[in-house]
């Protein structure tokens, strides 16, 4: 009697887990097929929108934004380039700019697309022993062909320096604590953060950006994105029930 | 909590750092130069050094950075030395023909430059 409850309840729990499971991959589960579909060799980053009151942080953000695209497989428009030229043509407010046609502002440059990033959070919350830094931002990747969204994702990431130290000694840890809060207050450092997020928003696992043509899994990642593997089996899987069934 | 967020930042830096090991290209200081170069706009001998140091670095692996060579090009283009300008733009086209459009337009303003240079 005991042991059969508990294989019911062990079953049960597989279940929900089987459940729970299905649920977040669904949620989490982007549409790719505009984006395989506009099978993009180039990407246009253009200067980034600021929601945060740091004037400073679209320039900062401009430097990391490059390299991780530019490693996911795709030709990105060298950052600064494209910003001085943009400028000339008139749009140096980054509001204009996001505000322009994708289509007219990829005829620049002749780019297959181009990505909008929104500098959602980029702040520092500052105590005397612990201090806080916190940037979000938003991407969004267009059609340079015909304007429309190929792909978006958000990123949030905090960072808080551990200086809790376990010296042994209460008064040094506290020292310690409030010399590591000191030191990031005087430099917050938004720059790794900064690449962390870039890398994870593009790079990450059914939510981030394909690998492109220069990258060597290109055309070869639709598990990684689509999940296509796991529906294949399944249809396999169920294809043999009925014929197993007849 | 703050433990918490420490190991996930540790997993990330790991992560991040497994990343860069099996990069495409050489990128040496860009980012970091570049990000000084906004900081402080004067420090642009900097943000020269660090892309010709990257870009040496990728000719000898042969992995140049996508827009490296532009990058430095359009600064030559700036600073009015249109014989080096040209020289890395056609660097840029040659690696990279996504570029083509925009660094053919880049060249036609350095050799209209160079040319109103001449008849000076």
């Amino acid at each position: 009697m005991m042991l059969t409850q508990k294989i019911k309840f062990s079953v049960l729990c597989l279940g929900v887990f089987f459940l729970a499971s299905c649920a977040t991959t669904d949620i989490e589960k982007k549409d790719y097929s505009k984006f395989r579909a506009a099978d993009l060799k180039s990407v246009l980053i253009v200067p980034a929108v600021n929601k945060s009151i740091d004037v400073d942080a679209p320039d900062y953000f401009l430097s990391t934004a490059a390299k991780p695209l530019a490693e996911r497989g795709y030709y990105v428009f060298p950052v600064h380039l494209v910003k001085r030229i943009i400028e000339d043509d008139g749009l140096s407010d980054a509001d204009l700019v996001h505000g322009a046609d994708p289509v007219i502002l990829a005829g620049l440059f002749n780019a297959d697309s181009v990505l909008y990033v929104s500098i959602e959070r980029w702040d520092a919350k500052y105590a005397v022993f612990s201090t806080t830094v916190t940037v979000e931002f938003n991407y969004v990747l267009k059609s340079g062909i015909t304007g429309e969204e190929l792909w978006q994702n958000t990123q949030y990431l905090e960072y808080t320096p551990d200086s809790s130290g376990n010296s042994g000694n209460p008064l040094a840890d506290l020292i310690a604590s409030a010399i590591v809060a000191a030191i990031e207050k005087a430099a917050p450092s938004y720059i790794p953060l900064t690449q962390q997020a870039n890398g994870l928003a593009v790079g990450s696992k059914f939510r981030g950006i394909p690998a492109g043509p220069y990258h060597s899994l290109y055309g070869l990642d639709q598990a990684d994105f689509e999940g296509i593997d796991e529906q294949e089996s399944e249809e396999e899987q169920e294809s043999e029930e009925e014929q197993v069934a007849n | 909590m703050k433990k918490k967020s420490f190991l996930l930042l540790l997993g990330v830096f790991f992560l991040t750092g497994c990343a860069t090991n099996n990069s495409l290209y050489s990128w040496g200081n860009y980012e970091s130069a570049l990000y000084k170069y906004y900081k402080k706009p004067d420090s642009i001998e900097g943000y020269i050094q660090a892309l010709e140091k990257a870009i040496l670095k990728g000719e000898s692996n042969s992995n140049v950075a996508p827009g490296l060579y532009a990058e430095l090009g359009y600064i030559y283009l700036e600073q009015g030395d249109m014989a080096k300008a040209q020289e890395y733009f056609l660097k840029e086209k040659s690696v990279w023909p996504e570029s083509t459009y925009i660094i053919d337009k880049l060249i036609a303003s350095t050799s209209s430059s160079t040319s109103e240079g001449e008849d000076k």
